[in-house]
């Protein structure tokens, strides 16, 4: 899960968290699942399943959905991921004057 | 074997009488085990351990015959209707003639007539994907009047409300909302699931507007709490670029 974005967390504690809404149907179903993906970060427990109160009020209809979320608390990307979601982490970052993490070095022709 | 009875015998409530005499001898008390807790229950189990990742029709297939020899040696009781209603949830498919939907009324009528005094008739409200746009009103309906349960009231008025309130047509919209005030108010302090009817209730009725939800918007504040109980709040975040992720694991 989000393996990059694991690493950030790691490297950038200080201006980056994950915050997680879980919609799992039990307590000892988020438990299991945080034990066996190894998942460091907390999550709200959204009172055990999709139709959570947490869930309803965003109008959460697919999972996984993805909001990233600026340090002012403003809604600047939803639903990227993969890539789309590094860059969109790395702007924000720089933009608090964090160094990127420099891309691959390319090999010079 | 051993290691299912003690699975089991791990799970359950320290202070029964049963499990003093499974620690004394777990493979000699097995019978009573059984007799003393919910044999429905622990098929259930069975069940679902022996679905998790398998062909689950197949599975259910397979388990079917042993649900209905419960739900005829037990009919009556309150494991007699476990029975039927694994069987109504699993086997709705391929029971007898007529539509998937049709046989899933007929089927959960049948169970509302018999147990009317059973506090498991919420489960019939919950399958509610089961029956169709059809007929699942009227449905609802016979459980509310059926039903001297608050909490089966509560589960009928949630899942008719959950069916209407995304509803295009206005009538339908505004019953959803009624039949959700009427829940947050009369059946507000009720449990569901690990959260209470006023919660979802409250939720249902009054959702972020998608405008709200935008990017360049300040994001809603969440308060909730995590999987130990503790309070968390979105906004404890603030001063850091947060990832929220909806998620689970399925």
């Amino acid at each position: 899960m989000y393996p990059h974005e694991r690493s950030l967390v790691e490297k950038h504690s200080d201006q980056f968290v994950i915050l997680g809404v879980n919609s799992d149907r039990s307590r000892d179903k988020l438990r299991e699942a945080m034990k066996r993906e190894n998942i460091t970060w907390n999550s709200f427990y959204d009172g055990g399943g999709t139709g959570g109160p947490i869930a309803t009020s965003w109008g959460v209809r697919g999972w996984p959905t993805i909001y990233l979320i600026d340090a002012e608390g403003v809604i600047r990307f939803k639903d990227v991921r993969g890539d789309s979601l590094d860059s969109a982490l790395e702007q924000l970052l720089s933009e608090m004057g964090v160094e990127p993490i420099p891309p691959p070095r390319k090999t010079a022709l | 074997m051993t290691a299912l009875i003690l699975a089991l015998f791990l799970q359950a409530t320290p202070t029964t009488e049963s499990t003093v005499l499974m620690a004394l001898s777990p493979e000699l008390s097995v019978g009573f085990y059984a007799s003393e807790l919910d044999e429905v229950s622990e098929l259930e189990e069975l069940h679902d351990t022996e679905a998790n990742g398998a062909n689950r029709r197949e599975v259910a297939s397979k388990f079917l015959p042993r649900f209905e020899e419960m739900a005829t040696r037990l009919a009556g009781s309150e494991q007699g209707l476990g029975a039927e209603l694994w069987i109504l949830r699993n086997h709705w498919w391929k029971r007898a003639q007529g539509t998937m939907e049709q046989v899933a009324i007929a089927h959960a009528t049948r169970l509302i007539k018999t147990y009317k005094d059973s506090p498991q008739l919420t489960r019939i409200a919950e399958y509610s994907y089961l029956y169709g746009r059809e007929g699942i009103t009227p449905l609802l309906d016979l459980l509310i009047d059926a039903s001297p349960h608050d909490r089966v009231d509560a589960a009928a008025i949630h899942a008719q409300a959950s069916r209407l309130r995304r509803s295009k047509d206005k009538p339908q919209a505004d019953e959803a909302r009624r039949l959700l005030e009427q829940l947050r108010d009369r059946y507000g302090d009720l449990a569901f699931r690990d959260t209470t009817y006023r919660a979802i209730a409250t939720a249902m009725l009054s959702p972020h507007s998608p405008d709200a939800l935008e990017v360049g918007k300040i994001a809603p504040e969440i308060s909730g709490v995590d999987v130990t109980g503790s309070a968390v709040q979105l906004s404890d975040h603030r001063g850091k670029i947060v990832l929220l992720d909806f998620w689970g694991d399925w």
